[in-house]
This record gives C-alpha cells, structure tokens and sequence, in this order.
C-alpha cells in the first residue's frame, strides 16, 4: 500500500464503508418507501427523488444526531468523569481539566504546537475546545436537519389521516419527534457505558482502544 | 548542495505532503458532514 494511504488507512476504511451503508440504506429504503406508496395507491419515487426526500434525509439525519451527541459527551465527560482501570477513562488522579503545563499552551507550548495553542487570549478558548465545539455544532445542525425533514413527514401522515398540519415549534414538541430522537440516543449511552465497562476486563491486542492484554484490569487510562 | 542538505530537503518535501493529504481528508469530512445538514435542512424546510 503507498504510504500516504497507509498512513489515512484508518478515516478511509470508515468513509468507505460510510458510504456503502449510505448507498445500501439509499436503495433499500427506496424500495420500502415505494412498497408504502403504492399501498395507498400513490405513485412511487425516482431514486434521485428520493435521495432528496424528507423520508431519506430524515432517517439519515436521526441517526447522525445521535452519533454525535456521544462524541460530545465522551469528550466533555471525560474531562471530569473517571471510570478506574478502564480505557476510556483517565487516570483517576487527573480528573479536571489539565494544567497549562500538562496542556502544553501558552509558554509552556512547544515550537511546533499549533498557533493558537501558543497565545493566551480567546484563540486558546477556542481552541483548547475545538474538538467538543465541532461536535456539538455538528449535533445540533444534523439534530436541527432530523426535526426540519421528519416535521415533514409528520404534517404527510397529518393531512393523509385528514389532520390539520403542525407548526415546526409544535412538532418539536410533539411524542413522534422525541420518540424518534430518544430511540437513537440510548443505544448511544448503552454503547458507551459498555465499552467504558467492558474495557476494564476485556482486551483486543493491538488496539488503541484496549489496555495491553497483560494489563492489571486496575490499570485506568493505559492504550495498547 | 550537500547530501545531507538534500536528504533534509526530502523529508521536507515529503513531510509537507503528507500533512496536505491529512488535511485534505480533514476537509473531506467536513465537507460530507456539511453538505449533509445543509442538504437535509434544505430539503426539510423547503418541504420536499
């Protein structure tokens, strides 16, 4: 393998099958949504169509939301949170936030460090957060983008059941929206919790993820 | 030019090449996250 890619193997493989599971979920939800449509006797959609429907968008956007809600969340909560003798966790004497020094910013900055980490103004606020800022920005736009396409989907089924339509402040506070919200954001938690638990005892020689399979299962904070 | 002046200047060439591929792919997905939300949202909003 040519250097370069060796060297993004590991976001490529991730895109790569991002994509195939996009594509698959693009076809496979064509195919039920056209089955519905022709049940109520209604005409089914291009393909094209359909990769621009509310349908479609929705069902991608729910479950973006929630994906990048646990990445908030880890990286905010393991800042103060521990969990000993697992991975996920830091040690558990380095709960809180990290000294400058320990930081590296400001005058403790390296000549190689990024610039923003070398100053001591709202650049640094910036950036000492940038990761949970990009997250949380990324939650709330795909969450903003679930709620726009399945209000859509909603006020449909209204007006086929000869229902009034709802406003979008409205069906943000409606049972569909959190039903649809909610179902995404546990099985996030219980994925985190699990592996946060299960990386006390378990290993996967190798990984990053995983503590050295000799590790003492007391040992926090420690990669493979 | 000396060889070792020369080997420095490879790794600099090369090392700069690398960070404009991992850069590229940094853009790459912002750009898939981004068109995602903003396409959805669109599509949302405009009732598509």
């Amino acid at each position: 393998m040519r250097r370069w890619l060796f060297e993004q193997s590991l976001t490529l493989f991730f895109l790569a099958i991002f994509l195939l599971a996009l594509v698959g979920q693009s076809v496979v939800g064509l195919l039920a949504y056209n089955d519905e449509q022709r049940a109520h006797g209604e005409h089914g959609l291009s393909y094209g169509r359909y990769l621009v429907s509310s349908d479609f968008g929705g069902n991608v956007m729910e479950n973006w939301q929630s994906e990048f809600l646990q990445f908030t969340l880890i990286v905010l909560a393991t800042v103060w949170l521990v969990q000993r003798g697992s991975t996920e966790s830091k040690p558990l004497q380095d709960a809180g936030p990290e000294s400058d020094e320990d930081a590296r910013v400001g005058e403790h900055a390296p000549r190689d460090a990024p610039r923003w980490a070398k100053v001591k103004d709202w650049r640094l606020r910036v950036y000492e957060n940038s990761l949970v800022l990009a997250m949380l920005g990324v939650f709330l736009g795909s969450w903003l983008a679930q709620s726009l396409t399945n209000w859509r989907m909603f006020n449909d089924e209204q007006t086929q059941h000869g229902e009034a339509a709802v406003s979008w402040l409205t069906y943000v506070g409606n049972p569909d929206f959190w039903n649809r919200t909610l179902q995404n954001w546990q099985s996030e938690f219980l994925a985190v919790a699990t592996m946060t638990a299960f990386a006390i005892y378990l290993r996967q020689r190798g990984s990053p993820e995983s503590k050295p399979v000799g590790a003492p299962h007391e040992e926090t904070g420690s990669t493979g | 030019m000396t060889a070792g002046a020369s080997a420095k200047t490879g790794v600099t060439a090369r090392g700069a090449g690398n960070a404009a591929v991992v850069r590229a792919v940094f853009a790459v997905v912002w750009l898939i996250i981004v068109s995602g939300i903003v396409l959805y949202s669109v599509v949302g909003a405009a009732n598509l």
